[in-house]
């Protein structure tokens, strides 16, 4: 206990010296708190109710989308959005989230939380909710494979934590089974005029994760995500209780309860869906109903550094940020571009600036992303910048994307001296959070500026 | 030419381009996908090439006890000097043994080498080295590190970065044409001029590689890179 006291002031001091230097201080003091005290969180006051939100893709907007409808319904919320979702991360919000005394200035936590690090998160927080909005591969180095993120999250997710899960996700459906007794599902049937993809490079659901026989897909939207059945065993993707039955531009109808209710659409792409379908479930279990779930979506916007588009003379320019060493972010975005209708081109920004500086970034990833996507008449051109741009270029070689449609260069700027904007209706940008920046301060003005002279 | 693809459904890491890479290089090549419930093709019959590619840990368990039955047989198509690849943790199912929290998985036993696995370390590392006077590269991303008896058969000499752990000057193993690495890349995309020694040597023919320019610029600011002393190379 002498242990936390220490790290505790010293964590609060640190917070307050880098808030005066008019640092954010999301970070740094819990590397601090919790490098004096290793189990700081075990003694750290904590809000009553704790929701915590993990997975592969989704979770940072399906956080955004929570604490967005608990601050509407006037609830204080404190979060990690600005912070980082590792221990040192959620250990600097938990320190900002307590009086002087330890005890908690909040009644409501979301936190976003990274699935590596489970092990240091669950041993001391006991969610009260809990969503994983899915598991898939994600950087080799860190993550290795789904199965064994999974193994992270469920050895370590405490029993009496109520979970939400995606009903079409045959890997991460399957957290908590045995041990936990509440568990609710939400799933997204086939749409109409929805194209499922016939092949993924990536399937982590191409084997049984209880005997390793082949899985049948009664239905596969895309990769391992749709409903599928053991063909030994009788392992099967769950039935969902929060069933999106309808969705299109503007809204979506959800069955549960027996009934179909109908929300706004806060961004038609599929995984978004996902997401706010997660959120719906999370609030119907919350007590709150149909009519206040939609009034909260309808004033939900997705934050502008993930997604924006903007119009440049009559083309549209959509920029989505692109998690680096993501092959299923980068296969979704892939897709995305080839069904976006109209001609389009795309520019790639993904590659990872502070390995650039240190080391040579693995291109393992880029063999499991979904070019061949890109690969179709609608695509008049690909760009690709960065160090591993040639890497890049070889990939969508290998994917049968013609040579003369791939322009490559190390910096932005080199490219946007190239874009060509005669025969498309949409550039798409794809950039890594790593090169926000670039995008906002370099590209996007020289965009405009190249339109305007 | 007929290439047997061991477990294809469970690779990892990228290691189905290195199956779509050969394919690529050689149309001609016919690829015969083997199951985990499947018999082996080589069990009965004599491929050209093997390959086996990362996995996941459950389905490596799985894989040995598919193989066990055959250690001796991929043993004797090791000695006729069929060409055998195997990248990633597909290595260790060649070696004695596995260890892991205390538990010991028995493998083939072809090499003399065991494998010390920590699911809660990842060791990720870079790796420059000669192979017959062609540079080698790659990277690496595992849990488990070999740790080899001998120095007798082993793949290529590290010049810069990892090899089979952290203490160990030389990468992988080989004997007669089967060749095992840990690198990861994918290890036969990474490195062009290994590849177009290695599947000319096996096709009979000159093999020309799909851009190859392309592939050769990539390769050389890979070397570039893995050379240049300001970077970390672990």
């Amino acid at each position: 206990m002498f242990r936390f006291i220490i790290a505790f002031i010293a964590g609060k001091a640190a917070k307050t010296v880098l808030r005066l230097l008019g640092r954010r201080a999301t970070h740094f003091p819990g590397k601090l708190a919790v490098k004096i005290c290793p189990d700081f969180l075990k003694y750290i006051g904590k809000p009553e109710n704790i929701i915590c939100v993990t997975g592969t893709n989704g979770k940072t907007s399906t956080c955004n989308m929570i604490e967005d409808s608990l601050r509407q319904d006037g609830l204080k919320v404190l979060d990690n959005s600005f912070g980082s979702n590792t221990l040192a991360g959620i250990s600097a919000t938990l320190t900002d989230g307590v009086n002087i005394f330890n005890r908690p200035k909040y009644k409501n936590l979301v936190l976003e939380v990274d699935e590596r690090s489970s092990l240091h998160i669950y041993k001391y927080i006991t969610p009260t909710w809990f969503i994983c909005t899915n598991l898939f591969r994600d950087s080799v180095m860190r993550n290795a494979h789904a199965e064994y993120i999974f193994s992270m999250i469920n050895d370590y997710l405490p029993k009496e934590t109520k979970l939400i899960l995606n009903a079409d996700d045959i890997i991460s459906s399957r957290l908590g089974s045995g041990k936990n007794e509440k568990r609710v599902f939400f799933g997204v049937d086939k749409l109409e005029g929805e194209q499922t993809e016939d092949y993924n490079i990536i399937n982590d659901g191409r084997s049984c994760p209880e005997c390793g026989a082949e899985m049948i897909f009664d239905f596969k939207r895309y990769h391992h995500i749709g409903r599928a059945h053991c063909s030994e065993c009788s392992v099967k993707t769950p039935e969902p209780d929060y069933r999106v039955v309808r969705a299109d531009g503007e809204n979506m109808t959800v069955v549960y309860g027996g009934n179909e209710h109908t929300f706004p659409v806060i961004n038609s792409a599929i995984f978004n869906i996902y997401n706010e379908a997660a959120v719906i479930a999370l609030l119907d279990q919350c007590g709150y109903d149909d009519k206040k779930i939609a009034d909260f979506m309808s004033n939900i916007h997705i934050t502008s550094t993930r997604y924006n588009e903007i119009k440049v003379g009559d083309t549209d320019v959509v920029c989505t940020m692109l998690k680096g060493y993501n092959p299923i972010a980068c296969s979704r975005n892939c897709h995305t571009a080839k069904i976006r209708p109209g001609n389009k081109s795309v520019f790639f920004m993904v590659d990872d600036i502070h390995n650039e500086q240190d080391d040579s970034e693995s291109v393992t990833w880029h063999y499991e992303a979904d070019y061949e996507a890109l690969c179709d008449e609608s695509v008049k051109h690909i760009y690709i910048s960065g160090p591993r741009a040639v890497d890049v270029k070889y990939r969508m070689l290998l994917a049968d994307i013609p040579e003369d449609k791939i322009t490559v260069g190390r910096y932005e700027k080199d490219i946007v001296e190239k874009l060509d904007f005669s025969d498309i209706d949409t550039l798409m940008i794809f950039y890594d959070m790593h090169r926000y920046d670039r995008l906002v301060n370099e590209v996007e003005p020289s965009i405009a500026a190249k339109f305007a002279s | 030419m007929k290439t047997e693809i061991l477990y294809g459904d469970y690779f990892l890491f990228g290691d189905e381009f290195n199956v779509k890479y050969i394919k690529k290089c050689l149309p001609e090549c016919e690829l015969i996908y083997t199951g985990i419930h499947d018999k082996p093709f080589f069990a009965d019959n004599v491929p050209d090439l093997i390959y086996m590619g990362a996995m996941s840990e459950s389905n490596q368990a799985r894989a040995i006890n598919a193989l066990l039955p055959y250690a001796e047989r991929l043993n004797e198509l090791t000695e006729r000097g069929v060409h055998i690849l195997f990248t990633s943790n597909a290595c260790d199912i060649l070696g004695k043994y596995i260890t892991d929290s205390g538990e010991k998985t028995e493998c083939l036993g072809l090499f003399d080498f065991y494998v010390e696995r920590k699911m809660l370390s990842r060791f990720n590392g870079m790796t420059l080295g000669v192979y017959k006077n062609m540079e080698i590269v790659g990277f690496k991303s595992q849990f488990g590190l070999a740790y080899p008896e001998s120095e007798n058969e082993k793949f290529f000499d590290v010049t810069r970065g990892s090899g089979l752990n952290p203490d160990c000057k030389w990468e992988g193993f080989k004997r007669n044409n089967l060749i095992a690495t840990y690198l990861i890349g994918p290890f036969l995309i990474l490195n062009p001029p290994f590849t177009k020694y290695w599947l000319s040597e096996i096709s009979g023919k000159n093999i020309e590689l799909p851009f190859e320019e392309v592939s050769i610029q990539a390769y050389n600011n890979r070397l570039a890179e893995f050379k240049d002393p300001d970077r970390k190379i672990v």
